[in-house]
């Protein structure tokens, strides 16, 4: 027994640890191993076991199935007691048949000849299948396997309709994971990937990310609570059309994909009632051409960055946020007129206090006192009164002619909010435009009691940057 | 009680020395073992238990040896008996191991369990005062053999 005294943990046997540590869950496992080294070599570690060695004779086979046996002996109460294991192998799965394990962990890579034993398995739970074909002959017979659990397909191969085929024999999977899942073709045309996943009662997190062309996604599953959604693009940039309707329970929804999901684009507030009444939703993450993100943790938060306002995003009932942020970055020629009527529609879904973020992140080419239809630019005059605090970056213009954009962006966006403050970032060629912003005899400007406004020290030259505060009367 | 009881000396590592029937003392299956093996003079040393701990152990002996006890007033001793601090936890652990109870021990390693359950890293070397003696390269390695439990 050891009598280090500096640790009372390190004097525990191993094998006290690895008592204690077999109670534990995997997850909880996964942060003893974090503990310290001691606890860490103590831990109920993956066997595993490398399958291209079966691809060998059948005389090899028998003698590392020897070992095997051997070593299972040796290390039987270690595994029986492990919380998952890795193994990979038909004759260590039968010789597992004697041992009642609660939960097996089975990973198989570049080889699907053995897939067929993996299903006659009653207590398999966890089933990792990465870079292997699914043929028809695993799906033989209508079998249902109800003790799968987990199920991660990364790279997998199919024919036809076998992967929801596949999936529907594993009616109760609470975890799904389908990462660059891919149709095989046996003609010239390479048919389109489109994943259907239905009657999955139990599903309660998918994670499904695509690279190449993917038609469709349909999943009906009325448990389900976390959805990812990967779909950065294909070379067509085409949108995947999505239905997520049956998913009634969905708490957190992440989608990253370079087009929105046609199905979901004009109406995802009807597809998700709760977005509305936030009684499920927690969490809501887009990314579209990385420059879109929503999340709402706990929905008191709200943040937006994109390149345009999608309406149907905005909540209805927004008075449980406690901070709303909306960043937009813009390029030029989409702010005008009919783009600020938008921006103030949309933002009177909101009644709180909102930051709104503008960022124009290109130059302008050609500007001129008419917007594009040939109508003269005017000042918005709506006022919403809970835009609480402007950001307005401009620092990409940098020309003269910009200027009356500059000055048309400053006084529509103050003529609409009557904001208590502006953080204004401009190009240093514009040193005057800054301080003859509140001076001008705009309309605002009638509103308006009193002013400060400070220039930010900044470590670029070449960007002005000043903080307003106005009182309004 | 009759008149073949016997008594056993136990003798701790300081020295300590505890009388105690021997119906009791042979729940610890090591004593159990000296006494059949008629290895057992006067007294049995017990090296690797103090003799605060040793007390602890008898008192659980003692009450789960009494007669007519209820179960729900056992289960209400175990639990306050668990409500130790970490180091006498520890120490009655290493105790129950080596007096080999192996029903002691498992309340005992269950209780180490309840304390991990549902703790961080961090929040489960502060419940047991352990030093982390990972470096930070080493924590990332870690995390990322892991990393698919993380997901």
């Amino acid at each position: 027994m050891s009598t280090n005294s500096v640790d009372p943990t390190l004097r525990l046997l191993d094998h006290i640890l690895n008592s204690i540590f077999s109670y534990l869950s995997f997850h909880d496992i996964v942060n003893v191993r974090l503990v310290t080294k001691h606890w860490y070599r103590n831990t109920p570690y993956h066997l595993s076991f490398d399958e291209s060695i079966f691809l060998l004779e059948n005389k090899h086979n028998m003698k590392f199935s020897d070992w095997i046996l051997d070593s299972l002996e040796t290390s039987k109460s270690m595994l029986i007691k492990a919380e998952k294991r890795i193994l990979s192998i038909r004759n260590l799965m039968r010789l597992m048949d004697e041992n009642n394990f609660h939960e097996v962990y089975f990973k198989l890579k570049n080889s699907s000849n053995y897939l067929p034993y993996i299903f006659q398995s009653t207590y398999l739970s966890v089933l990792h299948l990465s870079c292997c074909t699914l043929d028809v002959y695993v799906l033989n017979g209508e079998a249902k396997f109800s003790s799968l659990q987990e199920l991660k397909l990364d790279g997998v191969r199919f024919y036809g309709e076998n992967l929801s085929r596949f999936i529907s024999k594993y009616p109760c999977i609470r975890e799904l994971r389908l990462v660059d899942c891919e149709r095989q073709w046996r003609n010239f045309n390479k048919p389109p990937m489109f994943i259907v996943l239905s009657n999955l009662d139990n599903l309660e997190k998918l994670y499904v990310k695509h690279y190449d062309y993917m038609r469709s996604i349909q999943v009906i599953a009325p448990n389900l609570k976390v959805f990812h959604f990967v779909y950065p693009s294909d070379c067509n940039n085409n949108a995947v059309y999505m239905d997520i309707r049956a998913c009634t329970m969905l708490r957190e929804f992440h989608l990253d994909c370079e087009r929105f999901p046609i199905g979901l684009n004009e109406d995802l507030c009807s597809n998700f009632p709760h977005l509305k009444t936030f009684q499920s939703l927690r969490t809501l993450t887009l990314f579209f051409t990385k420059r879109l993100e929503i999340s709402t943790p706990n929905l008191s938060t709200f943040k937006y960055i994109g390149t345009k306002y999608i309406p149907c995003l905005a909540q209805s009932d927004s008075s449980k946020l406690v901070e709303t942020r909306i960043e937009l970055l813009i390029k030029t020629p989409k702010i005008n007129n009919a783009w600020f009527e938008k921006l103030i529609i949309h933002i009177n879904n909101f009644s709180n206090n909102i930051v709104l973020s503008l960022c124009i992140w290109d130059e302008i080419t050609k500007f001129s006192a008419m917007d594009n239809r040939g109508l003269q630019w005017w000042i918005p005059t709506q006022l919403i009164h809970h835009i609480e605090h402007l950001e307005l970056d401009m620092t990409k213009l940098k020309l003269i002619r910009h200027e009356f954009f500059m000055r048309f962006v400053i006084d529509s966006l103050l003529n609409m909010s009557h904001s208590k403050t502006l953080t204004l970032s401009i190009s240093s060629y514009f040193p005057t435009l800054a301080h003859g912003s509140a001076n001008r005899n705009k309309c605002w400007r009638h509103f308006l009691k009193d002013f400060e406004v400070n220039e930010q020290i900044n470590k670029d030259f070449d960007i002005l940057k000043f903080l307003f505060k106005f009182t309004w009367y | 009680m009759s008149s073949s009881t016997k008594f056993l000396t136990l003798k701790t590592c300081d020295d300590k020395k505890f009388v105690l029937d021997e119906a009791i003392a042979v729940r610890s299956q090591t004593i159990k073992n000296m006494v059949e093996d008629d290895c057992v003079s006067n007294v049995i040393p017990l090296p690797n238990v103090d003799s605060k701990t040793m007390t602890k152990v008898i008192e659980y002996w003692k009450k789960h040896s009494e007669e007519g006890i209820s179960k729900d007033m056992l289960m209400d001793f175990d639990k306050a008996f668990v409500k130790v601090h970490h180091s006498i936890l520890h120490a009655l652990i290493l105790a129950a191991n080596f007096l080999n109870d192996k029903e002691m021990l498992d309340m005992m390693c269950q209780e180490v369990v309840d304390r991990i359950k549902g703790k961080t890293p961090e929040e489960i070397r502060k419940e047991f005062d352990i030093k982390n003696d990972f470096t930070p390269e080493e924590e990332e390695e870690i995390r990322k053999e892991n990393a698919w439990a993380f997901e």
